[in-house]
């Protein structure tokens, strides 16, 4: 049976046996009120207005007695029976009256009430005769007077008093009686009262040990087994199990309760498990650590390091037992760790990860206060519930030294492009003058001398003009060359515009040539606008110039956007370019054919790679002979206007 | 009509009759008291309205809420018949009272016919003889009977063997039915008598007092207020030594210091606590004198009235109760009075009959043996 069950049905036979003791209670309490009212109502009333009766009664007779007998009787007395005459004993029959009134016919004080007040009636005449017929000591003295008032006294009063006194005291007798019934009436009640509530508690009380025990018995043991079986899990004996029989709550808890230990045996074993497993780890941990060609160290929130390995004890020249509790900021310059740095906040930052000395210069300091460039990466880990640093220091003082060469090299070999780039600039434009000047004299010799000069020498001047014309053309394909971008600035740049000016530009040669451009809507861009208008020139011209011979030209202009940059396409079914020469074609005035099959200076692909690398992009060709090539193009989305660079 | 609606109607038909059945409760009653405050017999004035007032004090501060408060409002009648009525006015015109206490004889006879009229209850707390007895139905008297205490001075000029009596009576009621009684038994006894009515402000008794004692008189009987004092002085001054005898007011202070000492050794009839319940009585004296400071010079009438008050009280506080919707304030509260048969004052056991007047006050017979001070004279 379950404890639930047991309890309510334990309860229920107590709150029973109370119901029936309330029950029995009521009973006898309405029978114990009813004899109280009673006594109450009818007894108590009766005798107190017969014991007043019969003390004014005696008093009566005897303050007449005395008036009678004692001619000096005190004027108190007088009023004391005057007193009794005309209030006490008028106030006792009425209160009389009322009881009889009050109460059955049958009942002793209704049947001798009119006979009581009766005599009282003639008692209080008496007693006004007399009144009137002693006065004062002259009556006294008056025989004949005496003489009345003795007898009235002696027989009227006398008899009266002692009839009212007789049948005052019957009915004191049996309303003492009745009093008496009443009382151990009352009394009767209380003690079956008493009785009940004794035998129904003491029954109730017993009843209730007895379930309380056999309640508790069953709570008790089964708890108690329990307890021991707790404690020998607690004592990690997880093999203990216990067998509770019945069906109760308890009986659940047990089963329950081995199940839990089952649970905890298994789950026990995985920790033991689970823990060799971090045991190893952390040994594997350690050894990584040490073995680390970096210096490593491990600190809390407070910078305190609790974790270092060999090479920081080489890097900043502690003892590994100096380091383990020591403020990190101990390893770090004091000017690095003023309010101005951004140091300290980065230490105390809970950033996953984060750096010091990448992008800027940072330092160590060793334990003799010297101070040695690092490299710095943090990580914010959490270790036992606990948030750390775990630092992995470089020292970069090499490093630091390479990159100082390096930047030596790179400026002076910048200086020495910006000469050169100057020097190109001033010769070619220098060069076009004496030339201009040969071709000037040679343009006059061959008018003013025409038909005068042997044959051999107008050949001679023809070649000199000629060579003349096409240095001229190289100065000035130099001169441009090294013009591009000089006075240009980055602006935005619609390409369909430029393509449609090209192409507009081009109209003769395209039309005589047959060619047919094809180009999806290009995008706008941010660039130099006449490099990138030489730029698509150069590569449709040379697309229209290196065509097959037996079919006309055909170009496809295109553009992919990628993440940082625009990369245009445009190919064509020309001659295409062999693999071994793919590399030399923008190689400035380097040439493929001879000036007879295809004129021109061989600059117009240097060009075009010069404007590609001065918008800091790439250029390149993809082709196979006679299979038509592909040049293709990068321009960044954002250009670094810095001509100097 | 809908079933609910008229149970509706038949709820609200039971309520409005239930509330019209009702008769409205009073929430205060207002009694008046026309006493001697001023000019003469102020020590039947005073010190019963005192006591009244210590009355309800008690009363209302007990009283629980369903019972009325009761107020109680004090006018000068200064011991003249004249000024009963307009003070009895006053009162009902002011404060609309419902029951007037006044202790003059003259001046309850002169409201008679105003309080029948008005429904109004009348109680006389210091004088209960059968002319009031014999007033209309309104009026109660819870006191003394004059007669009977008055007679206990005729009974003792009889012991004494005083064969010749001189009655000096105060022109009114009250002293007149007391001459009177005292006279009849007197009469009864053959002791030669003779009353004489004096003025109301009169000092100057010689002419009086030198026939008397011409003619041998052996007892002077001062029947009145503090003119009478001088009567004492004058007579003593004419080397009158026979006995004196008074009334029940010579505690009043200006009857000693008119009679100049003369009042000492006069035998009247007189209430202390010894005649009533000696332990209500000196309960009541000593509230008395926590209340006021000091304990009434003359005790019966300070007793007398405070016994009256709380007979009253005692009946309204069941008011509330019992009071019936055709009834009116006055017919219940004479009710009431007319049933009081055993009330314990502390005068006594006092019973009130149909007459209205009571029973069971007893005066017994004293002497002044100094000023303020009277002995209970043993016999």
């Amino acid at each position: 049976m379950r404890i639930q069950t047991k309890l309510v049905l334990s309860f229920g036979i107590i709150i029973s046996i109370l119901c029936v003791e309330i029950v029995l209670n009521q009973i006898i309490s309405n029978n114990a009120t009813k004899t109280y009212q009673k006594l109450k109502s009818e007894a108590l009333p009766a005798l107190r207005i017969l014991d007043s009766y019969e003390s004014i009664n005696n008093e009566f007779y005897l303050l007449t007695s005395n008036k009678v007998y004692n001619h000096n009787l005190s004027l108190n007395g007088k009023n004391r029976l005057s007193g009794i005459l005309e209030v006490e004993l008028p106030y006792l029959k009425s209160e009389l009256l009322l009881l009889a009134n009050h109460t059955d016919n049958t009942d002793d004080i209704s049947v001798k009430a009119p006979q009581i007040i009766k005599l009282t009636n003639e008692l209080i005449e008496l007693g006004n005769m007399l009144n009137d017929l002693l006065v004062t000591k002259d009556d006294y003295a008056n025989p004949r007077k005496l003489e009345v008032a003795t007898n009235l006294v002696e027989v009227s009063v006398a008899n009266i008093h002692n009839v009212l006194k007789s049948n005052l005291l019957e009915l004191k007798m049996n309303y003492s009686d009745k009093l008496e019934s009443y009382q151990n009436e009352f009394a009767q009640d209380l003690k079956s009262l008493s009785n009940i509530i004794l035998f129904t508690g003491l029954g109730g009380i017993l009843f209730g040990i007895a379930v309380a025990f056999l309640v508790i018995r069953s709570i008790s043991n089964p708890i108690r087994k329990l307890n021991i079986a707790a404690i020998k899990v607690s004592h990690g004996d997880f093999q203990s199990s216990i067998n509770l029989e019945g069906k109760d709550e308890l009986a659940s808890l047990g089963d329950s309760f081995n199940l839990m230990t089952s649970s905890l045996r298994e789950n026990f074993q995985l920790i033991q498990q689970n823990s060799e497993e971090i045991k190893e780890q952390e040994e594997r941990f350690r050894k990584v650590i040490e073995a680390s060609p970096a210096a490593i160290i491990l600190m809390n929130q407070d910078r305190k390091i609790n974790l270092v390995n060999l090479q920081t004890e080489r890097l900043f020249k502690y003892k590994r037992e100096e380091l383990i509790g020591l403020s990190a900021e101990n390893l770090i310059p004091e000017r690095l760790l003023n309010e101005n740095s951004t140091t300290p906040d980065i230490l105390k930052s809970n950033e996953k990860i984060d750096s010091l000395g990448i992008e800027q210069n940072f330092y160590g300091l060793t334990k003799l206060r010297k101070e040695i460039p690092i490299e710095v990466r943090l990580n914010f880990i959490r270790i036992n519930n606990e948030d750390m640093i775990l630092a992995s220091i470089i020292d970069i003082t090499e490093r630091k030294h390479q990159e100082a060469e390096i930047k030596k090299y790179v400026d002076m070999l910048q200086f020495k492009n910006k000469e050169l780039e100057q020097f190109s600039y001033i010769t070619s434009h220098d060069l076009q003058e004496p030339l201009r000047t040969v071709l000037s004299f040679i343009d006059v010799i061959q008018e003013d001398y025409a038909g005068k000069l042997d044959k051999d020498l107008d050949v001679y001047l023809k070649y000199i003009s000629e060579a003349s014309i096409r240095m001229s053309n190289l100065i000035k394909s130099l001169l441009d060359y090294s013009r591009i971008g000089y006075k240009g600035k980055v602006e935005k740049i619609d390409c369909n515009v430029v393509l449609e000016s090209v192409i507009a530009d081009l109209g003769y040669k395209i039309e005589k040539a047959k060619a047919v451009i094809h180009s999806e809507k290009l995008p706008i861009i941010e660039g130099f606008n006449l490099e990138l208008r030489l730029l698509f020139q150069n590569l449709i011209t040379n697309a229209i110039k290196f065509r097959k011979k037996t079919e006309s030209p055909e170009i496809n202009i295109s553009f992919v956007e990628k993440k940082l940059h625009w990369q245009f396409s445009i190919s064509d079914n020309g001659i295409g370019i062999g693999e071994e020469f793919q590399n030399k074609i923008f190689v400035i005035f380097q040439r493929l054919h001879n000036r007879e099959e295809y004129e021109g200076t061989g600059i117009g692909l240097s060009h075009c790679k010069k404007i590609v690398e001065l918008h800091g992009g790439e250029i390149w060709v993809t082709s196979e002979k006679d299979q038509g090539s592909t040049f293709s193009f990068t321009i960044p989305k954002e250009i670094n206007n810095n001509k100097d660079d | 009509m809908t079933f609910t609606n008229k149970i509706l109607m038949l709820l609200i038909c039971c309520i409005t009759t239930l509330v019209s059945c009702d008769t409205p409760e009073a929430n205060e009653i207002n009694i008046g008291f026309i006493a001697p405050l001023s000019t003469r017999a102020t020590d039947l004035g005073i010190a019963p309205s005192q006591a009244m007032k210590l009355a309800i004090e008690q009363y209302n501060s007990t009283k629980t809420e369903d019972q009325p408060k009761v107020n109680l409002f004090i006018e000068d009648g200064k011991w003249e018949k004249e000024m009963a009525l307009p003070a009895y006015k006053k009162l009902r015109k002011e404060h609309n009272i419902d029951v007037v206490f006044i202790s003059n004889t003259d001046g309850t006879i002169a409201i008679q016919d105003e309080i029948e009229k008005d429904g109004v209850i009348a109680i006389n707390p210091l004088n209960n003889d059968k002319l009031l007895s014999s007033l209309n139905s309104n009026t109660f008297q819870i006191a003394k009977s004059t007669e009977e205490a008055n007679k206990v001075v005729g009974v003792r000029i009889i012991e004494l063997g005083l064969k010749k009596v001189l009655i000096l009576q105060y022109p009114n009621d009250f002293m007149k039915i007391a001459a009177n009684s005292v006279k009849d038994i007197l009469s009864e006894n053959d002791v030669d008598n003779k009353i004489i009515t004096t003025s109301k402000d009169q000092t100057d008794y010689i002419d009086i007092l030198k026939t008397a004692k011409e003619e041998g008189t052996e007892a002077y009987v001062f029947f009145g207020y503090k003119e009478l004092g001088f009567a004492m002085k004058q007579a003593r001054d004419l080397e009158i030594d026979a006995p004196f005898f008074g009334s029940t007011v010579l505690l009043d202070p200006d009857f000693y210091k008119n009679s100049d000492g003369a009042i000492i050794g006069t035998e009247c009839t007189f209430f202390t606590p010894l005649d009533g319940n000696y332990v209500l009585a000196n309960e009541f004296l000593e509230t008395f004198e926590k209340r006021y400071g000091e304990k009434p010079m003359s005790l019966w009438p300070p007793m007398q009235a405070y016994d009256a008050m709380n007979i009253v009280l005692n009946e309204l506080k069941d008011y509330n109760q019992t009071k019936y919707k055709d009834v009116t304030f006055g017919d219940w509260l004479k009710g009431r009075l007319n049933n009081v048969k055993y009330f314990q004052g502390v005068c006594g056991n006092i019973s009130i009959t149909e007459d209205g007047s009571s029973r069971g006050i007893y005066f017994s017979l004293y002497k002044m043996e100094a000023e303020g001070k009277l002995v209970k004279i043993k016999r």
